[in-house]
């Protein structure tokens, strides 16, 4: 756990300012804000990184009963939905800006929407169960659907149509267009950094939760 | 009147300082208030560790 930290805090640090200060290619509508790549990008990757765990977990508590790995499930998801809704709002205010508008009917951004909207009934449907062993069992294999359904919403369906948002339509790899050298020295830090600092603060979170149930 | 405000804005423009920060359409001060926040962020995140690693021992 102690090199996740320092490593986060590295990296984090390194993006912050590499992120700001380095080149970047210079693109037409983009100009600066082709910046917010190292910084919007990362929240989704983090977001899927933390609901994978989570449904890893989630399996794990259906095969074993073991209801810490429930807790640890629930944790993870709560931690990815609000980097999820931090990605969104981002994504927003970089849409204004280039694209012109908040939001559009576009696959990609409707599709992490519905995906989003999915986990909140997640914990709609654990809050509202009182008994602990079938709250878990629920929720389990609700979470296992959810993360299911996430996959083809938000990697699957926007590639089988047009979109706006780079790194969709037909079947773009991440080094056709938008990814040269020079945004990859700071975007895969980036990505670690903040898969990182997810990773540290869902950690805290489960301890506290943890405490709290006694577990 | 009129001729002291003329002679201070020319003061003024007169003055040097440490301009390092202001280099290149003031970036810097945007790195460091983001480096500033970031830090912020860790130390609090350090701290709240340090608070439930004590309350972990007490039980």
């Amino acid at each position: 756990m102690k090199i996740v930290k320092t490593l986060c805090v590295l990296l984090l640090l390194y993006t912050a300012s590499a992120g700001i200060l380095f080149d970047v290619p210079q693109l037409p509508i983009l100009n600066e804000t082709i910046r917010v790549l190292y910084f919007h990008v990362p929240m989704w990757f983090t977001m899927i990184f933390l609901l994978f765990l989570s449904s890893i977990n989630a399996y794990r508590f259906i095969s074993t009963g073991d209801l810490s790995y429930d807790l640890k499930s629930y944790n993870y998801s709560n931690i990815g939905v609000f980097f999820g809704v931090i990605g969104i709002i981002s994504g927003m205010i970089w849409a204004k800006y280039t694209w012109g508008t908040y939001w559009t009917n576009d696959p990609k951004l409707n599709g992490s929407a519905i995906g989003l909207l999915i986990y909140f009934s997640y914990f709609v449907l654990r809050n509202s169960i009182e008994d602990e062993s079938k709250k878990g069992k629920i929720s389990s294999v609700y979470n296992i659907l959810a993360f299911s359904m996430l996959i083809p919403l938000i990697f699957i369906l926007p590639r089988l149509t047009d979109s706006l948002h780079p790194g969709n339509g037909g079947n773009p790899g991440f080094n056709v267009y938008d990814l040269n050298s020079q945004l990859r020295i700071v975007f895969y830090p980036a990505v670690i950094g903040f898969i990182l600092l997810g990773v540290w603060i869902a950690d805290l979170r489960f301890r506290v939760l943890k405490l709290k149930n006694r577990l | 009147m009129i001729n002291y405000v003329f002679s201070l804005i020319v003061f003024l423009q007169d003055v040097t300082m440490a301009d390092t920060l202001r280099s290149e359409g003031k970036i810097y001060v945007v790195v460091l208030i983001f480096l500033i926040i970031l830090s912020g962020l860790f130390l609090y995140l350090y701290r709240l560790e340090k608070k439930i690693d004590s309350i972990e021992k007490e039980k």
